[in-house]
């Protein structure tokens, strides 16, 4: 069987796999991280959104093998040691856009993408736009859509340059 | 925002775990010697069912049990019951067809639960079904 050597919030990790073994497999089942959900099985709904090297990837997609020598963070891993949470969830938080909590982990590492790239500012349809890859079953998205704009000035460290409502 | 007491923006206390990853959903359960339960479903629309061959579910490697729609039947395992049972304007009992947990001579749409096989992980359980 393979071998996939990988850091995954910061620790490093090398783990025997099978070549169909999804990135989403190895993080819940073999390094036990269960932050990360399957909702769907089919890569529709989102909820295994983890950042390979800086990006976000839907876990579900992706083979454990193809993430050897990555670094990945996961939801678990944005939290600072001292419990003070990150600004997007801190923002989440605030405007109440989670209720059940199973798509959170994943609408939290799409948006802090999302914010990433786009330095120079969202607009409410941009964000929306940008959570097409995740599906959320009990908040609505409006709150999201929220959240994402309040972080985002946090994040980036200015005020937003264009409008989000 | 901005209010006391009523009317008050008020923080819920299941966010914080939540949003670390910390929540314990039942996907999430992992207790030592824990089996995975793996559904072979139908691929036909509408079909009736011949006999069942399971032997070969049952040597592939980790398997524990593999149960048909005749297996529950044999066990007194009743089908899903209709949550909301109401009444026809005659004051008659709806009619309530019967819903098995496996499919029991005939399968009525692709998907519909055909067998069930049992193995030690998911991986195994998969390949015998």
């Amino acid at each position: 069987m393979p071998q996939v050597s990988l850091t995954v919030n910061g620790t490093q990790h090398t783990v025997e796999v099978e070549n169909r073994t999804l990135l989403v497999e190895l993080l819940r089942e073999k390094i036990g991280l269960t932050g990360t959900h399957v909702g769907c099985d089919t890569s529709q709904c989102g909820a295994c959104v983890v950042h390979v090297d800086g990006t976000s990837v839907k876990s579900c997609t992706m083979l454990a093998v193809q993430a050897d020598g990555a670094k990945v963070t996961t939801i678990e891993g944005l939290a600072a040691a001292d419990g003070t949470l990150h600004p997007m969830q801190e923002m989440f938080r605030e405007h109440h856009a989670l209720q059940c909590g199973f798509c959170t982990p994943g609408m939290v590492m799409s948006a802090i993408d999302l914010v990433q790239s786009h330095p120079e500012g969202l607009t409410e349809h941009q964000i929306r736009e940008g959570l097409e890859g995740n599906l959320c079953r009990c908040t609505g998205y409006h709150n999201i859509v929220k959240a994402i704009a309040a972080a985002w000035p946090l994040m980036q460290g200015k005020t937003m340059p264009v409008a989000a409502e | 925002m901005g209010h006391d007491g009523i009317g008050a923006s008020v923080r819920r206390k299941e966010d914080l775990r939540f949003l670390n990853g910390r929540g314990h959903y039942t996907d999430d359960v992992n207790r030592p010697g824990q089996l995975y339960a793996y559904i072979r479903r139908s691929d036909r629309p509408h079909a009736r069912l011949g006999a069942i061959d399971t032997s070969a579910a049952k040597a592939s490697p980790g398997v524990v049990a593999v149960f048909t729609g005749a297996d529950m039947q044999a066990d007194g395992v009743g089908g899903l019951p209709c949550g909301w049972q109401i009444h026809n304007k005659d004051g008659s009992p709806m009619a309530e067809p019967p819903h098995p947990v496996l499919a029991v001579g005939k399968v009525r749409h692709v998907g519909d639960p055909v067998a069930v096989v049992i193995a030690h992980t998911r991986q195994q359980a998969k390949d015998a079904a």
